[in-house]
Formats: structure tokens, sequence, C-alpha cells
């Protein structure tokens, strides 16, 4: 679902040569990567492939700085756009010291989502379509997930919450997937 | 004020030049320029790499010189309008 964004995005690249298109195939090729990897990780622990705990770990680790990149470059996209409207924008500053890389890359990524869904709002303001505000309760949910998941750190015994941050997620990325359906009917026509 | 992106530039001249083409033998600078809202050094820089990248046709005639879209350049228009639909769904401009 997420690479299929990636392609289409990449598509219009190769149409158009667009800039805002290759940030967004490099954003759904990362977060997509990312989410693959997450997956190996759930088989992992569902102990359907060999248990390692050095190779989880090494797995964690890339699929949060691949979810990282993945958000940073949609965030990347966003501050781009607002740079076209003439707007001073936030850049995003990192006050962020943890000892823990997976919960440092969370954390950011968080904070890229969030940038996200801002920008989304504001374009939404600017446009009115429903499509988009539509994109922007997708990232919300998204954002949702991952906060849903950081309070599964504090009850790790709780596998009801995790799998609720996982049921979020998908649905927020069923939502992003919208644009995609849309382009499709749009080039059936 | 909106600062348009380098697509978006294209768009506007190839669009302007295809509206404007009424008996099909092509749209002048003129309207082009004002249409696209661009300055005429820019457009002549940019005419000149449409025409070399195959997106429009320039007729000259006497001293009159016409540009056309190409098949090229009406494929592109069609294109962006579908990936500009695309881009504003995520609340982005291509």
């Amino acid at each position: 679902m997420v690479f299929s964004v990636a392609l289409v995005s990449y598509h219009g690249y190769k149409k158009l040569e667009s800039p805002t298109m290759l940030r967004l195939t490099i954003a759904f090729l990362l977060l997509g990567g990312g989410f693959t990897l997450s997956g190996v990780i759930g088989l992992t622990n569902l102990d359907i492939q060999p248990h390692s705990s050095l190779w989880v770990s090494a797995v964690v680790i890339g699929a949060s700085s691949l979810e990282a990149a993945g958000y940073f470059f949609l965030a990347f996209s966003y501050m781009m756009n607002a740079r076209s409207f003439g707007k001073t924008t936030i850049v995003p500053t990192f006050a962020l010291i943890a000892a823990v890389p997976v919960i440092a890359l969370k954390a950011i990524a968080i904070y890229f989502l969030l940038y996200g869904v801002i920008e989304t709002l504001i374009s939404y303001l600017k446009v009115k379509k429903v499509e988009t505000l539509t994109i922007a309760v997708g990232l919300v949910l998204i954002v949702s997930a991952e906060f849903i998941r950081w309070i599964s750190f504090l009850y790790p015994t709780e596998a009801t919450i995790l799998a609720i941050s996982l049921v979020v997620r998908v649905f927020g990325f069923i939502i992003l997937f919208v644009p995609v359906v849309r382009f499709i009917s749009i080039r059936g026509r | 004020m909106i600062y348009r992106t380098q697509v978006k530039i294209i768009a506007d001249v190839l669009s302007a030049t295809n509206e404007y083409d009424y008996n099909n033998v092509g749209t002048g600078v003129t309207t082009i320029i004002r249409k696209a809202n661009l300055s005429h050094p820019r457009l002549m820089k940019i005419l000149s790499d449409l025409v070399s990248s195959g997106l429009l046709e320039e007729t000259v005639k006497g001293k009159v010189c016409k540009y056309k879209l190409s098949m090229k350049g009406k494929h592109f228009l069609v294109e962006y309008n579908k990936f500009h639909e695309f881009a504003t769904t995520f609340g982005l401009r291509l």
C-alpha cells in the first residue's frame, strides 16, 4: 500500500521531473522499507523466524531509522511547499537526548509527522479539498498509533496496547492510500 | 506571495500556448508573456528549452515566430493535471 504511493509518485517524477514527486517517492519508499522490517520483527516475536536478540535489535533500529528518514522526507516536502508560499518555516530542530536510539528515532519520527499534520491542515484551509483533510486524518492516526506504542513501552506485558497501535496505524495508511485510488480513477477516465 | 516552481511555470507556458492557439497556427510570444506572467528574456529561455525538448513546435513566418504544442507537450499537460491533483491531495504543490 505504502509502496503504491511511492510508485505513483515515481511515475510523476519520471513524467514531470518534479522535485515534490521525488521527495514523496523517497519518503514512501523509506516508510515502506521501515514497515517491511517492522513486519519481519513481528514475525520474529511470534517465533516464526529464529530468535536472536542482537539480530532483532539491529532490525528494530534499522526499521526505526527508515521510518524516521521517511517521515523526514515527508516533512521536508511540506517545508519546501511552505517555502514556496514565502512563509518562514519552523525548521525542525532537535533537542532530544535519549539513551535508547530506537526511542530517539521514534521521537524524531513523531516530530516530523506532527509537522506534516500541521502543514496538511494548513493546506486544507487553503484548498478546501476533502481529500486533503482525509490525508491529515490519516497522518493523525499514524501519530496516534506512535503515541499508543509509547504507552506500550510503559506496559510491556499488555499486548492489547500494541495490537491497538498496529490497527490504528494500518487504518492511517489505508487512508493515505486514498490519493492513489483517486489517481487511478482519474487515469481510467 | 506564492512562488511558482519550475514545473508549474512550464505547465503555465504550455497551457497558455495551447489555450490561445485558435486556428492551429500557433501562439505568439506576447500572448504567452501575458498569460504565463513571465518576462521576455525568461520566457525566451524557457521557450528555447521547451522546443529543444520537443514539448513545443516553433513556426517562423517572415519575422513572426509562433509556438504550437506538440503531441509530447499535450501529453505532458495531461500528466501534469493528473499529478497536480495527486500532489494537492497530500497538501503539496508540484
